[in-house]
């Protein structure tokens, strides 16, 4: 299956991004990253927004964006240096280099972080209803899920940390809202490095606002770094799915495959990237 | 602070959380790892969704990873194999397995690597069933349910391009496009791109599901063959845990090896 920037959503797309990343830096030429195609603000509303069967709102997507990437504050609607960041966790990010991201090494990027290629929402029924949403990215890590508990059960006292935290959900209405603790503090918020620790609590309530866009609203509640919680909102664009060449469904991206840029440079995931 | 345990969790990748094997972070990576097994219950039969289908959800444990020699008469995989296929076999060892450096296992050993589940997706007549894995490198599998065809040229992948359909009440996944860079199994049968893969899945009883594999591939086999695979449920309250097969990773590229595929 190929669509017109098949090359990019590849292994080759990684290395784009982070070319077009650096380009400041002199040296390297401009590259187009289209990453997705995507319905356009004129076709948002051009059809219902779809229901499954059960009547269930159908958020399944993909989705292009819907998070953070470059830059939190400009991607989730604040005004430069709005997020009210402790001054260490300041400092911290003053140190960080883009490059050493851990989502460029293939390590998980975790929440609310996005990148230019399509994610969508797999709801996964059973003869109970709906037990578990996943969350899978065509491409950050080796391939991504993230999953989503959705039969009610609550989190647990002491979790431990991890990539993708321990998240529930459930439907208010249209909407669905996913609380997360239990995160671990090596994953970046964007390219610039804005930290976090593991106290860090988010609640998103996705909103399928018409056909061809998808809202985030966004509460990011971490009192390790931040002075106080922060409502962030961010939109994620349907992947149009009538192209010739494909699109409407995930490709396959292998992150460590030929990964010329982290892990095959040298360069040891996990190493200057924590806190701790 | 949990530190020590999240690197024994990185390592040994537990389900089902028991801190008997919390405390033995020397078991090696995949094999038998896993949620402990359900309960037999041969009499209670397979659930069904609202419409009608089969429900395979659950965390199944293998289900792929016997390697295929033992699933086979004695002698028989020499019958199958081409001969420039047993000689590219002859020169393969572990180290060269790209599933050890959190390369995919492909569509086979997906089971492998402690847990695993189906997802049919979304309630009624699924459009998409997607097998995750929770070993590995920590990916999913994607089989189109909507009736569309394999395209006629496509790019070989790592899992291929899969199709399924409902047999009654069998799950028939139909895959081509693979590449042939995963090793087939973990004895290292190695394959090609002509590799075409026909499963049909079928949920026995409550806490089995039965794998019938057949192989065809006239660029390494001499004839198509047929294996059959068994997957057990695991008990209720197991999860797929989190997984991040290059977390600290000990064997392959931290010692210095390279990926395979990767510039030297």
């Amino acid at each position: 299956m190929t669509r017109f920037f098949g090359v990019l959503a590849g292994t080759a797309g990684l290395t784009l991004a982070l070319l077009a990343h650096l380009q400041a830096q002199g040296g390297v030429g401009q590259i187009q990253v289209g990453g997705s195609p995507v319905v356009p603000d004129s076709e948002v509303t051009s059809r219902p927004i779809p229901r499954l069967p059960d009547g269930t709102i159908d958020i399944t997507g993909p989705w292009v964006g819907g998070g953070s990437n470059g830059n939190i504050e400009r991607d989730g609607g604040l005004k430069p240096g709005e997020l009210p960041l402790l001054p260490w966790a300041k400092e911290l990010m003053s140190k960080r280099l883009e490059k050493d991201e851990p989502y460029t090494a293939c390590l998980p990027m975790s929440v609310p972080r996005v990148n230019p290629y399509p994610w969508k929402f797999a709801l996964s029924y059973t003869s109970k209803g709906l037990s578990h949403i996943y969350v899978l990215h065509e491409t950050g890590d080796a391939g991504a899920h993230r999953v989503v508990y959705m039969d009610g059960r609550p989190h647990p006292a002491d979790p431990i940390p991890t990539w993708w935290g321990h998240s529930i959900g459930k439907f208010e209405k249209d909407t669905l809202v996913i609380d997360t603790v239990g995160y671990n503090d090596k994953f970046w918020f964007d390219s610039r490095g804005t930290p976090h620790t593991e106290q860090l609590h988010t609640v998103e309530r996705w909103t399928r606002i018409n056909y061809g866009r998808i809202t985030n609203d966004f509460l990011l509640d971490d009192p390790g770094a931040f002075s106080r919680p922060v409502n962030l909102k961010f939109t994620g664009r349907l992947l149009r799915p009538d192209l010739k060449t494909g699109g409407g469904d995930l490709m396959e991206f292998i992150c460590l495959e030929g990964n010329e840029y982290g892990a095959a440079a040298g360069f040891t995931p996990g190493q200057g990237t924590s806190i701790k | 602070m949990r530190r020590g345990l999240v690197v024994a969790a990185a390592v040994v990748g537990l389900a089902g959380w028991s801190s008997a094997e919390a405390q033995d972070p020397g078991r090696r990576l995949g094999g038998a790892n896993g949620p402990p097994a359900a309960a037999e219950a041969p009499n209670k039969p397979a659930p069904r969704l609202a419409d009608g289908k089969i429900d395979l959800s659950g965390v199944w444990t293998d289900g792929g990873g016997t390697e295929i020699p033992r699933l086979l008469k004695p002698g028989e995989l020499d019958t199958i194999l081409l001969p420039k296929t047993k000689q590219l076999m002859q020169s393969r060892n572990d180290g060269q397995d790209p599933y050890n450096y959190c390369l995919p296992g492909g569509p086979l050993r997906i089971t492998g690597g402690f847990a695993w589940r189906f997802i049919q997706h979304p309630t009624t007549n699924a459009t998409h069933i997607f097998m995750l894995q929770e070993g590995n490198a920590h990916t999913y599998r994607q089989i189109f349910m909507d009736g569309r065809k394999h395209p006629d040229d496509p790019s070989p992948t790592w899992y291929g391009h899969s199709i399924g359909r409902w047999d009654g009440d069998t799950l028939v996944i139909d895959t081509i496009g693979l590449n042939d860079k995963f090793w087939l199994d973990g004895s290292g049968i190695q394959h090609t791109e002509q590799l075409h893969m026909v499963e049909r899945w079928t949920r026995t009883n409550f806490t089995t599901l039965r794998r019938e594999v057949t192989f065809e591939d006239p660029g390494a086999f001499t004839r198509p063959f047929t294996v059959t695979y068994t997957a057990k449920l695991s008990e209720p309250g197991s999860e797929i845990m989190e997984y991040i097969c290059i977390e600290n990773n000990q064997y392959g590229l931290a010692q210095g090896m390279a990926a395979p595929g990767s510039p030297k």
